[in-house]
């Protein structure tokens, strides 16, 4: 059993379907009471603020659970999503639905015959880790949506992962975007929000078998990437090209190349012992970084969400920007992250500026919001990790001018 | 889905059943008060530890953590399996106990939320084996949104389970002390309340937030009264009165002039002493009128996240002559309320109340663009051209006409300064 004291336990299954799902002008129904999806949007949804209506809650009730008032939980929902004229609908299940054992399956299946809309559900509960939900948001989605006849484009590109629970603002992927257009590739998708210029939301999801090759960028798009391989063929890479050295071997990866021999840094950073704690794709991302761009020689990763998966070998897999040390370790516990943040040698320290309240040590600090830790708390914080700018503020922090 | 479904006139709104219904739940800026965290650990000495699954507890952290409880809350993470095969009471146990071992506080809060709620686990065992291996009180409580408007409120059982530590107390009533119920960020010492209080030789005031220890709590038991400032405290104070015999008096949170002096009246009689506002008043209604004719000619709104009831709230507006013609609301109106909207009704029929949950209001700005000032930040969320004062009770506790002063002189600011309503909601968290 995981204890928690000073930080928040991490966003979990049905926050991750959110963060998939909000930007395509579907309806996100929470089968909860309503707090679940109050707070959703009010601290891990801050793309909210003064918009419609995605992430609502059935605003489940006591006498609603043991009556098992189901047809009036899929009358709200078939009125409600007609009436805002959404494009779909979601429906995620939380620790009530998981322990009445509700069946959202059977909810779609009526929601869809009753309004013509798609509608699907996805597996949810309120424990298992948010990349989780993202996942099964992303494969129910493109069930849903991706047209598998979609023509090929050779030079297209599905970003695959860019939930924002993991990534913070989309804003953040703009160096990501602007670099793949220079390099010749066509963004097909992002599979968590619209292709800009497109007028139609869903039209980057539909067109994603075209692509190809996928760009997987965090553990949540993982599972969509082998699935779009094993049916349409689709090679993938993943990693988080963050700093210069992985930005350079992250393209090479996506033309097929083998990644070049990173150059030695300009000028190295002093610190001898890092510590990154965060996603695993982006920490495996900001390793490479502070070790080839900065030279620090000893980098351990704490992935607070599962990393089993990036290491695993899977046909299709075309590349990866992530090498496992002998000290990184998956865990999202607080005592052991304590521990391991507040070892004598460790002298640079990135994660999470909610991290810092576990450290007692004179390691430098970067910050590095990660959403799934503290949401809205720091989503307006000035910070980068892709590319040159990913480079120029993570060398603010650590090289002297 | 129009805005029709989201709103109804107040000439039209009479009972519940009137309020527009939310067939699902949208967003809500409007949470203040849906606290049990904060509420339970406005106990002194008190620790509150939540056990739960990491979804339920993720969301109740957020509070812990912006009211500043960080250093008295800790989360035990259960999985659903487990909750339905009973298989977490021992882990609660074990996981308490540790705890429990390295704090010295004397009151231990177990909260479970809507799960064990709906369970309906019994922790008998388990609070009665801890208490005896820490000699520790161990109170249970909920943080069950599924309860919501069904029955008493999780906030409120926790506000009224403190009533443990008082009834055990041999009552030996003091002449002058007063127990001040229902706040959270403490009055202050140096205002008007405490001043009309001691000029009627009451000065021994005794309200939660400023108990340092559980020593000074018990001493609410010799009160010669109690007076509730929010509803959530009605419970605890009900116990007072039926149990000990203290008498108690209602007197929420108000910005009208003649509810403000009532509600000193029905103060007097709970103390039994006369309090002399007469001064107090005509100074306050002097100095807010020209503050008020700066107001007069604004179209406002009024939204429910406020310090106080939304109703009252425009009844003093518009009675000043304010136009006030939106109000965001929830369907969770308070007994007290219904005489204010009955009030409201007959003095502007027309003013439009939504239903701030409703799903058909978000996303929606336009219809409200020409609204000058708002009250509260769920009020902001729809008004985007206006003047967002909070109100927030998480601001300056203020009480009696001196809150109505402080109402418009924030008002003032906010017209000369304003704020953007997103860094109100994100910069000050006045969210939640």
């Amino acid at each position: 059993m995981k204890e928690y004291h000073h930080l928040l336990p991490l966003a979990t299954g049905y926050f991750g379907v959110s963060s998939a799902l909000y930007d395509f002008e579907g309806l996100v129904v929470v089968y909860g009471p309503a707090g679940g999806a109050w707070h959703i949007n009010i601290e891990d949804e801050p793309r909210w603020y003064r918009g419609p209506a995605t992430v609502v809650g059935a605003g489940l009730l006591e006498m609603d659970v043991i009556l098992g008032n189901d047809d009036k939980f899929i009358d709200n929902i078939v009125k409600t999503a007609e009436g805002l004229n959404r494009r779909f609908v979601a429906l995620a299940g939380t620790p009530i639905s998981e322990i009445i054992g509700t069946d959202l399956k059977g909810f779609a299946r009526t929601i869809e015959s009753r309004t013509g809309l798609p509608v699907f559900m996805v597996p949810t509960a309120g424990s298992e880790p948010y990349p989780e939900g993202a996942s099964k948001a992303f494969l129910a989605l493109a069930d849903k949506f991706m047209d598998p006849d979609a023509p090929g484009i050779g030079n297209g590109v599905n970003v695959l992962g860019a939930i924002h629970l993991s990534t913070g603002k989309e804003a953040h992927l703009g160096p990501l975007f602007d670099i793949l257009r220079e390099e010749g590739f066509w963004l097909m998708s992002t599979f968590a929000g619209p292709v800009l210029g497109l007028s139609d939301p869903l039209e980057g999801v539909r067109n994603a078998a075209g692509a190809g090759v996928n760009a997987v960028i965090s553990t949540s798009g993982l599972a969509l990437a082998k699935r779009m391989y094993t049916d349409h063929g689709i090679p993938f890479v993943v990693g988080m090209p963050v700093g210069l050295a992985g930005c350079n071997a992250f393209l090479a990866m996506l033309r097929g190349e083998e990644p070049p021999a990173p150059d030695r840094p300009d000028q190295a950073a002093p610190q001898r012992h890092a510590l990154v704690i965060g996603e695993p794709v982006m920490s495996y991302g900001l390793k490479h970084c502070l070790v080839h761009d900065f030279g620090i020689p000893r980098v351990d990763v704490v992935c607070v969400a599962p990393s089993q998966a990036l290491f695993c070998e899977s046909s299709g897999r075309g590349g990866l920007l992530a090498e496992r040390g002998p000290h990184d370790r998956d865990t999202d516990g607080e005592a052991e992250i304590a521990a391991l943040m507040n070892d004598p040698s460790v002298d640079l320290i990135v994660a999470d500026p909610c991290y810092r309240a576990l450290t007692n040590g004179p390691a430098v600090f970067v910050d590095l919001p990660h959403v799934a830790m503290s949401a809205r708390i720091h989503w307006d914080l000035d910070y980068e990790y892709i590319g040159e700018p990913g480079y120029d503020y993570l060398a603010s922090h650590l090289l002297d001018d | 889905m129009d805005l029709d479904h989201a709103r109804v006139r107040i000439e039209d709104l009479r009972e519940k059943a009137d309020f527009p219904f939310a067939p699902l739940e949208g967003v809500g800026p409007n949470l203040a008060g849906w606290g049990v965290i904060e509420t339970c650990l406005l106990l002194p000495e008190s620790v509150a530890i939540m056990a739960g699954p990491s979804a339920c507890l993720r969301h109740s952290a957020f509070m812990a953590h912006a009211r500043g409880f960080t250093e008295r809350f800790h989360m035990l993470c259960i999985e659903e399996l487990d909750m339905t095969m009973g298989n977490h009471l021992p882990l609660v146990e074990q996981g308490m106990a540790d705890i429990l071992a390295r704090r010295d506080e004397k009151v231990a809060f177990l909260i479970v939320g809507c799960p064990d709620y709906i369970l309906g686990t019994d922790f008998t065992g388990v609070i009665n084996r801890l208490e005896a291996s820490t000699g520790r009180r161990i109170i249970l409580g909920a943080m069950a949104p599924i309860t919501i408007g069904l029955k008493e409120s999780p906030f409120t059982s926790a506000y009224t389970s403190f009533f443990e530590f008082l009834k055990h107390e041999k009552r030996e009533p003091k002449d002058d002390r007063i127990n001040l119920l229902g706040t959270f960020m403490p009055l202050s010492a140096s205002g008007e309340f405490y001043r009309v209080l001691a000029d009627a030789e009451l000065d021994d005031v005794l309200q939660i937030p400023l108990c340092p220890d559980l020593e000074t709590f018990a001493g609410m038991a010799h009160a010669r009264a109690s007076v509730v400032m929010h509803p959530l405290a009605n419970g605890l104070s009900g116990k007072l009165q039926g149990e000990m015999d203290i008498p108690t008096c209602f007197a929420p949170t108000a910005y009208g002039f003649s509810t403000i002096r009532e509600q000193y009246g029905l103060i007097g009689e709970a103390v039994g002493r006369t309090l002399a506002v007469d001064k107090i008043e005509a100074d306050a209604r002097e100095a807010a009128r020209p503050m008020l004719d700066a107001l007069r000619g604004k179209n406002v709104a009024v939204g429910c996240s406020i310090n106080g009831s939304p109703f009252e709230l425009a009844l003093f507006l518009v009675d000043q002559g304010v136009n006030v013609e939106t109000l965001f609301a929830r369907g969770t109106i308070k007994p007290y309320e219904w005489k204010l909207i009955e009030q409201l009704r007959a003095a502007k029929p027309d003013i439009q109340v939504y239903n701030v949950s409703h799903p058909a209001l978000y996303g929606r700005t336009e219809p409200f663009d020409h609204v000058e000032v708002a009250y509260g930040v769920d009020a902001g969320m729809f008004c985007a051209h206006a003047a967002n004062v909070p109100l927030s009770r998480y601001q300056e506790q203020k009480y009696g006409f001196e809150a109505t002063l402080w109402m418009l002189d924030q008002t003032r600011e906010a017209m000369e300064h304003p704020v953007a309503n997103y860094d109100w909601i994100y910069a000050h968290d006045f969210l939640i």
